[in-house]
Order: structure tokens, then sequence, then C-alpha cells
């Protein structure tokens, strides 16, 4: 089975637990179609002592029994070096959630691209402060440079 | 994998930085995260290089967590503000084939990139 663009996303969240809110997001997103999770695990850092890394099935919340059957196989694609490589500056009392996953709404898309020969030359991320700060001087220019509807 | 299967095996960290160092279009993670490995394959080398790769790793992580940035995937990326340091990345490349991570032809093909500019 080909699998769709895939993404590495590492966040970082204060205490030790992403809470049902996000828990319920990342659900909604997987159960709709448009993510497969590909692996998932998590690591933290309480106090001065090292990183503690978790499974999924380790995690003693019920926010985690929100997303385990969503990642029905793990593949492990995220090995034990790429964890501690990941997170090595993690901040005490701090907690981190490490995800591969597929864009399963891009798939076909991607498909496309390559049946046409396309390569991706660039795949990028804007920081949320760069696109603030293109938002913020756009809204001060005047009415011919004036945002599209919907930019805020 | 199983409960009770580790994470053993090539890693999609470590695969990625190889594979960037080769191709030669190191994204700023997988470039330092592959130099890193290079002062740990080589212990005989300067104790000060090595605690400069693994201070790069350290600062070059928390300006990825305090921007909220994820890692780029693609494999290809822009270069660094200052432009490519082309003379550390022919060293690391050197370094790279001396412990035996590179190939004879992945060396030339991927020295034959950085010199192309």
């Amino acid at each position: 089975m080909s699998i769709g663009p895939v993404e590495l996303l590492v966040l970082k969240f204060p205490g030790e637990r992403v809470g049902r809110n996000v828990a319920g997001s990342l659900q909604d997103l997987v159960q709709t179609g448009l993510i497969r999770v590909i692996d998932l695990v998590f690591a933290r850092k309480s106090g001065t002592n090292g990183v503690q890394v978790l499974e999924l099935h380790e995690l003693e919340d019920e926010d985690s029994g929100m997303i385990e059957p969503l990642v029905a196989d793990i593949t492990g694609f995220l090995n034990g070096d790429d964890v501690e490589k990941l997170t090595v500056a993690m901040e005490p009392g701090s907690s981190a959630a490490i995800m591969l996953f597929e864009h399963a709404w891009a798939k076909n898309f991607a498909d496309q691209v390559a049946a046409a020969h396309g390569e991706v030359v660039l795949a990028e991320r804007i920081p949320r402060a760069v696109i603030d700060e293109l938002v913020r001087a756009h809204e001060e220019e005047p009415a011919s440079m004036a945002a599209p509807a919907g930019v805020r | 994998m199983r409960r009770g299967i580790g994470r053993r095996g090539p890693g999609v960290v470590g695969v990625m930085a190889r594979t960037a160092v080769v191709a030669g279009t190191a994204t700023a993670v997988s470039g330092r995260v592959a130099r890193r490995q290079q002062g740990q394959l080589q212990e005989e080398q300067a104790a000060q290089q090595s605690q400069g790769q693994l201070e790069d790793v350290q600062s070059q992580l928390n300006e990825l967590q305090a921007q909220q940035a994820q890692a780029a995937v693609a494999g290809a990326a822009a270069q660094p503000a200052g432009g490519p340091d082309i003379v550390a990345q022919l060293n690391q490349l050197s370094s790279l084939k001396a412990a035996g991570v590179l190939n004879d032809q992945e060396f030339e093909a991927a020295k034959a990139k950085l010199l192309a500019g």
C-alpha cells in the first residue's frame, strides 16, 4: 500500500498531559480520514531527571485512550536514537509528543504531481510569527494591497 | 510494532540525516544531527569540536521548540541565511567517509554536488 506525504511533528507541552481537547481534535483528524498516524511516542522530563520515553499504551490518562485505537499499527519508524536526538533539549517539567503522520488528504494530489513527473523541491512550514508579521504588514498597506477576504 | 518490541532498527531522523548529507541538501536539524553523529563516531577528535556540535544541536532544538516549528521532511531546504559553509561541509563529508558512514561513491557524489553549488 503506497503512502502519501509524511510529516514529522514534535510538540512540547507544559506538564504531563496534552488534554482532552488536543486528543479529541487528533481523533477527529484521523476519523475523518485527513491524516493517518504512523508512529507516536511521548517523552517526559520531570525535575532534573533524565528524559523518560513513553509509548502510547504506557500513558496513564484517559486522553491516550482516545488516541490509542487510531494508531493501531505503530511502525517504530522513530527509533530510540531519533527520540533521544529530538528530546535532547527538553526543559524540566515539560513533556513532548513526537508524531509521524501521513497527510492522507494530500495523497491523491501528491500522486498526480508524481504522475506528471513533478518533484518536491521544498516543503516548508512557515513559523506562526512570520505569518503574523506578514498579515500585520499587509494590513498596514494601502487598499491596493488589501488582504484577501478571510485573512485576519 | 507490537508492545514489547523496542524502537530498534533504522529510524527516520537518522536516515534523513544520512540521505540529506549524500544529497547535499542537509536541513538545519538533520545536518546538525549528522555532524553530532560524526562527533560521536570520532571521539579521538578534539573534545571541543564534539562539544560545539552538541551545543549546536541543543541550541537548534531550542530554537525549533521556541518557534513551534516542525522538522522539514522533504529533504530539500533553503540554505542557512549566511550561505552554505562549503569548507565545513567538505570536512564533514571527509570525516563521514573516514568513519565509514559514506562509501567512496557516496562521498564523491556528495562532494561533486557540494562543489557544483
